[in-house]
């Protein structure tokens, strides 16, 4: 026996059966599926859980009554002999042995905290005759959660001809799902927490219908996904309702980035969008300064993120095109480029080579869609730091040339990070959440301690029952007020994709898990939309936001009254 | 080319190309207007899809950087920019 791979319950009930205790064995089985036990013979037969090699074979066990129901995955069902728990443990390729037990009806918390249940009980609603639609990681359409419910898939990263929207990818019809799978997860957690139907942790339109695009998350094919699910929503004559968990801080932060412009244009009467506020609530990701004169510097650190490839650079500001900044870098050594002025003929940028790096400085004129100025920074430093080491400080200088306005706003994104004096906690919320007619959405904490599926607790330091640190605050650069609402999103327990790795601390059931962040939260309202939409299919994205602002409110505040962190407030399902 | 049409982002990628003719960059195309029929032809050749669109001035292409150049040069065109990838917002 290898006691190793055996939950710590499942092997307590085994002892008690190996001791003969079988009043103790029948008290710790009750709770788990166990067959023919009924006078605690030993060639009763329990159903396990396998945490596995995803291509192991186990098909050699079935002389000795082992019966694993699934021919590859990481996990998998088995239904085998109490005493043959130890054959099973010995197998080189079984990673560890749970019980499967019975499973109350687990929603999970978060639904209870905005009063969900009970307007789907009062409303009848479900989300019957509503589209679904998820751009995001593809899903795991063999999830029962998922079962029939699944329209089309366009996977964008298979071979094949595409759709008019785009002519790459391959579009999969209900019998043939199954050739696009999720490696990541994130897509079929999001779908779940949308419309999953499933007594163990139910969706909050769980009568949706799915279409679903597995994209490569370029801007360019995630708006060709959103045309995709609006137009085959059209085609089958139903409202929609279209997910996006995902962001960025590329853009100009007022919603004129072209994803964004895009939404707001295929948004209308039944077709509406959520997008996620973003999690850099706690990340330095953003830096303001009013100049009307001089010169101003600002501190900034590169280090490596979790991205692979070299390490690189990169700063995006954004001021008014009344005014004109002159921009140069300083490296750690104290080195400095020449300043660079906005150059409105020919190339845009120019290359510099200090000692701590290359540099390359792009100063465009107005940018011909908001009519502001944008300077870009890229750095690719020849000394790679420690992560966390913020000692090597490099600095952006700004020095006015022609202003009036003076307020200039710079975000870090890729491997760059300000100094904790340089950032300030506002305006942290990119495209596609700054687009104008989506439903922008910002997470708040219903769970921070959990048990595993084996048995082990668990907990997180964020503070339950208000905003999650992480959620990215607004407003806009241009004043708009973003996100709008905040909804449940951590820690949240949905479908997990047996195509991914999941971390086991995060399993909570068979098949389900534990993830965190505004890309829950934003199916949670995903799921609410779908909901309001089968009640009334015309909404348009004013009407979902009037219906949606005024269903909640900021704790200790009147209705109506937006918060930077929260939007108008924690959504109320009771209010809708 | 005219550059001020050209985002920061794709001026600095356009800046490291060294195949002009390969279809390497995924791009948004804004136009001044709605496409009339031959700007739609000339979308159409660049592998734009315009059939039931046309009521759109927003358009994704993969295009070279000739095409940029091209496409910067149209009166009817006002931007082309990069697309870029997002990263999804999860957290563990």
């Amino acid at each position: 026996m290898n006691y190793r791979k055996i939950a710590p319950s499942l092997l307590s009930a085994i002892n008690d059966f190996e001791r003969r205790d079988l009043e103790s064995a029948k008290t710790r089985f009750r709770t788990m599926a166990l067959f023919g036990a009924s006078d605690g013979a030993r060639d009763a037969r329990i159903s396990v859980l396998l945490h596995c090699e995803p291509e192991a074979d186990f098909r050699h066990h079935a002389d000795q009554g082992i019966i694993v129901n699934q021919r590859k995955g990481r996990v998998r069902t088995a239904l085998l002999p109490i005493g043959q728990i130890d054959q099973l443990s010995e197998d080189p390729n079984v990673l560890q042995l749970v019980a499967s037990r019975y499973m109350d009806i687990q929603m999970d918390v978060a639904a209870g905290v905005v009063n969900l249940p009970k307007f789907r009980t009062q409303s009848g609603l479900s989300g019957k005759n509503v589209i679904v639609g998820i751009v995001d990681t593809g899903i795991d359409s063999t999830h029962p959660a998922f079962a029939g419910r699944i329209q089309r898939i366009w996977d964008q990263t298979l071979k094949g001809s595409g759709v008019p929207e785009g002519a790459y990818g391959a579009e999969l019809l209900p019998q043939k799902l199954a050739a696009s799978t999720d490696t990541i997860g994130h897509g079929t957690h999001v779908s779940g927490i949308a419309a999953g139907d499933t007594t163990t942790y139910p969706g909050v339109a769980p009568k949706a219908e799915y279409i679903i695009v597995k994209t490569d998350l370029g801007q360019a094919h995630i708006v060709d996904g959103v045309n995709y699910v609006f137009r085959v929503a059209e085609d089958l004559k139903r409202p929609v309702v279209v997910n996006l968990s995902m962001g960025s801080h590329y853009d100009p932060h007022d919603g004129t980035d072209l994803l964004s412009l895009s939404l707001d244009s295929q948004s209308g009467p039944g077709k509406i969008v959520c997008c996620a506020a973003g999690n850099e609530g706690q990340d330095d990701i953003h830096a303001a300064v009013t100049l009307l004169s001089g010169d101003a510097a600002i501190r900034f650190a590169l280090w490596p993120s979790s991205s692979s490839g070299p390490i690189k650079g990169e700063l995006n500001g954004w001021y008014s095109g009344k005014d004109q900044f002159e921009i140069s870098v300083i490296d750690p050594g104290g080195a400095q480029t020449p300043f660079q002025r906005i150059i409105t003929s020919g190339r845009h940028n120019r290359d510099y080579s200090l000692p701590g790096g290359q540099v390359r400085i792009v100063t465009p004129g107005f940018d011909p869609t908001n009519g502001d100025h944008n300077f870009l920074i890229e750095i690719q430093p020849l000394t790679i730091p420690e992560e966390g080491d913020h000692q090597d400080l490099w600095q952006l200088v700004l020095r006015a040339a022609t202003v009036t306005d003076g307020r200039v706003d710079i975000w870090a994104v890729c491997d760059t990070v300000f100094a904790r004096s340089a950032a300030t906690d506002e305006m942290k919320i990119g495209s596609p959440g700054a687009c104008s007619s989506a439903v922008t959405v910002a997470a708040y904490s219903t769970k921070n301690q959990w048990i595993d599926i084996q048995e082990r607790q668990h907990s997180e330091t964020f503070p339950v029952n208000t905003i999650t640190p992480l959620s990215s605050p607004g407003p806009l650069r241009n004043g708009i007020k973003k996100p709008d609402l905040a909804a449940p999103g951590a820690l949240i327990a949905a479908p997990a994709s047996g195509n991914a790795t999941t971390d086991p601390r995060l399993v909570v059931a068979p098949g389900f898990y534990l993830n965190a962040g505004t890309s829950m939260a934003t199916p949670f309202i995903s799921g609410v939309v779908a909901l309001l939409l089968e009640r009334d299919p015309s909404l348009d994205p004013n009407g979902i936001k009037r219906i949606l602002h005024s269903a909640g409110a900021v704790p200790g505040q009147s209705v109506g009254t937006f918060d930077p962190k929260w939007g108008y407030g924690l959504l109320n399902a009771l209010g809708i | 080319m005219i550059w001020q049409k050209v985002d920061a982002a794709l001026a600095s990628e356009l800046g490291s190309a060294q195949n002009l003719d390969a279809p390497q960059f995924s791009v948004f195309i804004q136009t001044s207007r709605t496409p009339g029929p031959s700007e739609c032809d000339y979308l159409s050749k660049l592998g734009v899809p315009t059939g039931n669109n046309a009521q759109k001035q927003i358009f994704t292409a993969t295009v070279s950087a000739r095409d940029i150049h091209s496409l910067s040069d149209q009166s009817w065109v006002r931007a082309v920019r990069l697309s870029r990838k997002l990263q999804i917002a999860v957290n563990t």
